[in-house]
C-alpha cells in the first residue's frame, strides 16, 4: 500500500502520536492510560508510517534490530524496579515511593511503579514493532 | 558467613575463566586457593561441631513458600563438605596440568567450581526445597563436566544419559519432598519429626524420595548412567563421580534415616537395593578391560555398601558408613587421579595393554600400591577398618537368619572380587612384562608434581588413618550422632582383638588372592556370559519417547492454523465444559440471580455483532472477514465503554488496530482463501465446535456472575488501598503495576518470548 495521503499523514501525525503516548503513560497512575496503552499508542504511530508505505522512513527511525533490543532494556527495568525493593529489605515488587519537591508548585510524588511501567511501555513498543517492522521487510523482500 | 562460604565457589566460578587466562600454566594452583580456603573454614569450625554445636544461618529468601536460604552444618555435613572442598582443591590442581595447553580450560574450572559449590550447598542446606535447587546443580553442573569434551558423540550421549535418569530421580524426590513437608508441616530439615511413617503418606514419599537418591548414588539398576559418566576427563571422574556426587544419595539416605528409618519397608528396600547393587557392581567391574571402568563399577559396589550400611540403620552400621564414604573418598579419588596419570603418559587405559610400567612410573606404583590395598582392605590402610566394621555391622544387621548369612557371605563375596581387582591394578599394570604399544613413541614416566600431588596426599592420609584410626574419631563419632540422632560412644582402632569379622577379613584376602591367579580367564568368561544390561531399557524409554513425541508432533502440528484452532477449542470445550458441569452445580445461586432488561446500546451493539458474524462466515474474500473481525473487537471495545471500563476499552482499541496492521503485512504469505476449504462433514464438525465453544464461553461468564464472590472484599480492598499504599488512583493500573505487578512482570516476559519467536521464525525463512 504506498500512498502518498497515509504516508504524509503519518509523519505530521507521528510526533503527536508519540507525544500523547508519553501522556498516557504519565498519567497512567491516575487516569485510564499507562504503559501498555502508551507502549500500543507509540507502536501504532510507526505502524501507520509503515503501512504508508514508509518502511524506509520507519526503519531509519527505529532499526528492527534495536526494537529488539528495547525488548531487553524493558524487561530489565521492570525487572529491577521489582528488584530493588529487596535491597531495602522489603519483599519483592513492594513499591518505594519518594517525593521529590519542585520549588513553586507541589511536590511529585515518584516511585519504583513508575519504573515498572515505563519497563512495561519499552517492552511493548521494542516487541509491537519487532513484529511488525520484520513482517515488512519480509513483505518487501517477497514482492521483488 | 555460611552463606559466602557456599557462594564463594558460585562467584569465583564467574572470575575461573580470567584467572585462566591470567595465571596459564598455573591457573590449576590459582583456582585450588578457593576450595583450600573452604577447607580451612570448614576445618576451623570442627571444634564446634565436635562439641555437639551445628554453625546455623537462616535467612528467608520466598517465606509465603516456606522457602529459605537456610544453612547448617553439624558433623554430617562437616564430613561430606571437608571432602568436597579438599579434594576439590587436589582436583583443581591435577586439572590445570591434565588440561594443559587446552583453550577450554577456563569452561572447565567454571563447570569444576560451580559444581563444588552446588554440591556445598546440598550438605549445607537445612532446607528441603534449597536443597532440591543445589540438588538439580550437581545434576546439571555434572552434565556440562561429563559433556565437556562435547565433540564427541558419546561424551555427548553419556552426559545426556546421567542427566536423564539423576534429573529424573530429582524430579520424583522433589515430590517426595513436597509430600514430607505437608506431613511435617516444614520445609526445614532440622526441625522434621520422626515417626512419620504411621502416615498414609509416608510410603509414597518414602518411595519418591528413594528414588532420588538411588539415581544420584548409582544403585541398581539405576546404575548404567555411571560407567557411561567415564566419558568425562578423568579429575571430573575422581571428584564427581567417585568422591562426591554420587555420595550425594548416600548423604540423604542417611540425613532421612532419622526421619524416614526405622520402618520395615526402608529397612527392607534400602538394604536390599544396596546388597544387590553392591554385588552387581563387583561382578561387572571384573568384566571391564579399561582402568575407569573397573574404578567406576566398583565405586558402584562401595555405593551399594553404604546404602546397604544405612538400611540396616544401627548404630555401628551407620558409623561403619560415615567412615566408609571418607575411606572410599580417599582411595577411590586417588585411584581415580592415578589412573588419569597413567593414560596420560601411556596413551591407554586398557589394561590387557598395560604391564610391567613399575621401573617407568616408580612413584605412581607406590602409590597405586597404597590405595589400591586400601580397597581390598588390607590392614594398617584405612580400608581395613572400614571393611572391619562392615563386617561387624553385618552380623548384627537385623536381618532374620538365613538372610543374614547370605549377606555375610554376599559381603566377603564382594572383598575378595575388590581384593582381586586390587591386583590386577598393581601387579597387572605395574609388573609382568612390559606391554605397551606406545613405548617406542616416547619414554613413559611418572607425571609432573601437579598431577602426583593429589593422589600422594589422599594416599598419606589412606595410610595416616589406617594406622592411627583415632584421628577420625570425633568425625565420624559426631556425624554418626547426627544420623543416629543421639550421642553415640565409639572409638575406631586398629586392632579389634581375635574376632568374626577379622577371620572373615582374612578368608577374603587370601581368597582374592587365589581369585587373581584366574582373574583374566573370569573376566573373559563374564564378557561371554553377561550380555544383559540395563542400558536395553533406557535405550528402549529414551526412543519411544522420541517417537511418542514425534507422533504427537505429527498430528497436532501439522502446520494448519484451522486444525490448531479446532483442536485449542475442542480441548477447552471438554475441560472446561467438563468442570462447568460437574463441579459449578453447587455453586449456583439463584436467588442472587438478576435478569436486568438490555439497554438500547446493548441491543444494538449485539445485534451488529450478530450480523457480521454472520457476514464473516459466508465471506468470499479474506480481507473481507479480517475487516469483519475487526469490527467486532471494536464492539467490544464499545461494550467496555458502556459498562466504564474505559482502560479495557482503549486497550481493546489498539489491540485491534495493530492487529489488522498485522494481518494487513502477513497477508502477502498466506495461501489462497477458503479455496481449498472444507468438505461438508468438516464445515458441519467446524459449526459445532464452534457451537459448543460459544456456549460454553457464555455459560463461563454468566456462572461469574451469579455465583457469590467469596472474595468480594478483595475488590474493596484495591478500591481502598489504591491511593493509600500505591499512591495512584486509577485502580486498574494500579493493579497491574502494584497490586497485581508480578502478573505483569511474567507477561511481559511472555510478550519478549513471543516476539523473539516471530523474529527468528522470519529470520529462518531464508
Amino acid at each position: 500500500m504506498d500512498s502518498i495521503i497515509v504516508r504524509t499523514a503519518a509523519r505530521l501525525l507521528l510526533p503527536l502520536m508519540m507525544l500523547f503516548s508519553t501522556y498516557l503513560l504519565v498519567r497512567g497512575h491516575n487516569a485510564p492510560g499507562g504503559g501498555f496503552i502508551g507502549g500500543l499508542v507509540a507502536a501504532a504511530g510507526i505502524a501507520l508510517l509503515v503501512m504508508g508505505g514508509g518502511l524506509r522512513s520507519a526503519e531509519a527511525i527505529v532499526p528492527a534490530g534495536r526494537a529488539r533490543r528495547w525488548i531487553a532494556v524493558g524487561l530489565l527495568l521492570a525487572g529491577l524496579s521489582a528488584v530493588l525493593p529487596l535491597f531495602w529489605g522489603r519483599p519483592l515488587m513492594t513499591g518505594l515511593w519518594g517525593k521529590i519537591p519542585l520549588p513553586g508548585v507541589a511536590a511529585i510524588e515518584v516511585g519504583t511503579p513508575i519504573l515498572f511501567d515505563v519497563g512495561v511501555y519499552i517492552v511493548v513498543v521494542g516487541m509491537v514493532l519487532t513484529v511488525i517492522l520484520r513482517l515488512a521487510h519480509e513483505v518487501e523482500l517477497w514482492k521483488l | 558467613m555460611l552463606i559466602v562460604v557456599v557462594l564463594a565457589g558460585f562467584i569465583a566460578a564467574l572470575g575461573a575463566p580470567a584467572v585462566v587466562r591470567v595465571g596459564k600454566t598455573r591457573a590449576g594452583w590459582l583456582i585450588a586457593l578457593v576450595p583450600a580456603a573452604l577447607c580451612g573454614y570448614f576445618f576451623w569450625q570442627s571444634p564446634a561441631v565436635f562439641s555437639g554445636q551445628a554453625v546455623v544461618l537462616d535467612w528467608p529468601w520466598v517465606p509465603s513458600l516456606g522457602l529459605g536460604l537456610s544453612f547448617r552444618l553439624d558433623g554430617l555435613g562437616l564430613i561430606l563438605a571437608l571432602l568436597i572442598s579438599g579434594i576439590g582443591a587436589l582436583v583443581a590442581v591435577y586439572a590445570g596440568e591434565y588440561l594443559k595447553g587446552r583453550p577450554d580450560m577456563g569452561r572447565f574450572f567454571l563447570y569444576h567450581l560451580m559444581f563444588m559449590a552446588s554440591m556445598l550447598g546440598v550438605v549445607l542446606a537445612d532446607n528441603l526445597l534449597a536443597l532440591f535447587v543445589f540438588w538439580e546443580l550437581t545434576s546439571v553442573t555434572s552434565y556440562l563436566l561429563i559433556g565437556f569434551d562435547h565433540d564427541r558423540a558419546e561424551a555427548r550421549a553419556g552426559a545426556l544419559k546421567a542427566l536423564l535418569i539423576t534429573g529424573g530421580g530429582g524430579l520424583a524426590m522433589l515430590a517426595g519432598f513436597v509430600l514430607l513437608g505437608q506431613m511435617a508441616g516444614t520445609y526445614t530439615l532440622s526441625a522434621l519429626p520422626a515417626g512419620l511413617s504411621a502416615d498414609s503418606r509416608y510410603l509414597p514419599a518414602l518411595v519418591l524420595i528413594l528414588l532420588g537418591t538411588f539415581t544420584k548414588s548409582a544403585q541398581w539398576p539405576f546404575h548404567i548412567w555411571l560407567p557411561d559418566a567415564m566419558q568425562a576427563p578423568t579429575p571430573v571422574s575422581a571428584y564427581l563421580h567417585s568422591a562426591t556426587m554420587v555420595k550425594a544419595g548416600v548423604y540423604l539416605l542417611a540425613r532421612f534415616s532419622p526421619i524416614l528409618g526405622g520402618s520395615p519397608a526402608w529397612f527392607y528396600v534400602v538394604s536390599g537395593v544396596g546388597l544387590v547393587t553392591m554385588l552387581a557392581g563387583a561382578v561387572l567391574a571384573v568384566k571391564q578391560t579399561d582402568l575407569k571402568a573397573i574404578l567406576a563399577y566398583s565405586t558402584i559396589g562401595w555405593l551399594g555398601v553404604l546404602v546397604m550400611l544405612l538400611g540396616w540403620g544401627q548404630d555401628e552400621a551407620i558409623a561403619a558408613a560415615m567412615l566408609g564414604v571418607v575411606v572410599h573418598a580417599l582411595y577411590k579419588g586417588a585411584l581415580f587421579l592415578l589412573a588419569g596419570g597413567i593414560d596420560h603418559e601411556a596413551g591407554t587405559r586398557d589394561i590387557r595393554q598395560l604391564g610391567g610400567l613399575r621401573r617407568a612410573m616408580p612413584l605412581t606404583a607406590a602409590l597405586t600400591g597404597l590405595v589400591a590395598f586400601s580397597m581390598a582392605g588390607l590392614p594398617l590402610l584405612a580400608g581395613f577398618v572400614a571393611k572391619e566394621m562392615l563386617l561387624e555391622a553385618a552380623l548384627h544387621s537385623g536381618y532374620p537368619p538365613v538372610l543374614e548369612g547370605l549377606a555375610v557371605v554376599a559381603i566377603v563375596l564382594a572383598a575378595l572380587v575388590n581384593m582381586a581387582i586390587a591386583l590386577r591394578l598393581f601387579h597387572g599394570v605395574f609388573w609382568g612384562s612390559p606391554r605397551l604399544p606406545t613405548a617406542a613413541d616416547r619414554p613413559v614416566h611418572d607425571p609432573p608434581l601437579a598431577m602426583l600431588l593429589g593422589p600422594g596426599i589422599l594416599a598419606g592420609l589412606t595410610l595416616l588413618f589406617g594406622l592411627w584410626p583415632g584421628a577420625l574419631n570425633a568425625l565420624v563419632r559426631e556425624a554418626t550422632a547426627v544420623v543416629a540422632g543421639m550421642g553415640v560412644p565409639m572409638k575406631l582402632a586398629l586392632w579389634h582383638g581375635l574376632s568374626l569379622p577379622l577371620l572373615l577379613s582374612m578368608v577374603a584376602i587370601v581368597a582374592g588372592i587365589g581369585f587373581y591367579l584366574v582373574y583374566d580367564r573370569v573376566a573373559a568368561w563374564l564378557g561371554r556370559v553377561l550380555r544383559f544390561s540395563f542400558n536395553c531399557v533406557y535405550d528402549g524409554a529414551v526412543s519411544g519417547l522420541l517417537r511418542l513425541a514425534q507422533v504427537t508432533t505429527e498430528r497436532l502440528q501439522n502446520g494448519r492454523l484451522r486444525y490448531y484452532l479446532a483442536t485449542i477449542l475442542s480441548t477447552s470445550v471438554v475441560l472446561v465444559g467438563y468442570t462447568l458441569v460437574v463441579h459449578a452445580r453447587g455453586l449456583v445461586d439463584l436467588s442472587r440471580m438478576q435478569v436486568l432488561p438490555p439497554t438500547f446500546y446493548e441491543v444494538l451493539l449485539g445485534g451488529v455483532v450478530v450480523v457480521v458474524a454472520v457476514m464473516i462466515t459466508r465471506a468470499r474474500g479474506r480481507l473481507t472477514a479480517i475487516a469483519g473481525m475487526g469490527v467486532i473487537g471494536a464492539i467490544v471495545a464499545l461494550f467496555f465503554v458502556l459498562f466504564s471500563a474505559p482502560d479495557l476499552a482503549v486497550t481493546q482499541l489498539l489491540i485491534e488496530t495493530l492487529m489488522v496492521v498485522v494481518f494487513l503485512l502477513a497477508f502477502h504469505f498466506l495461501p489462497r482463501f477458503f479455496k481449498e476449504s472444507t468438505s461438508r462433514t468438516g464445515r458441519i464438525r467446524d459449526v459445532l465446535i464452534s457451537l459448543a465453544m460459544g456456549l460454553v464461553a457464555a455459560g463461563l461468564v454468566m456462572l461469574a456472575t451469579i455465583i457469590p464472590q467469596p472474595s468480594d472484599d478483595i475488590a474493596t480492598y484495591f478500591i481502598e488501598n489504591s491511593y493509600r499504599l500505591a499512591h495512584g488512583r486509577d485502580i486498574v493500573n494500579v493493579i497491574l503495576v502494584d497490586f497485581r505487578g508480578v502478573d505483569t512482570l511474567g507477561e511481559i516476559a511472555v510478550l519478549a518470548i513471543a516476539a523473539t519467536g516471530v523474529y527468528a521464525l522470519l529470520r529462518s525463512k531464508r
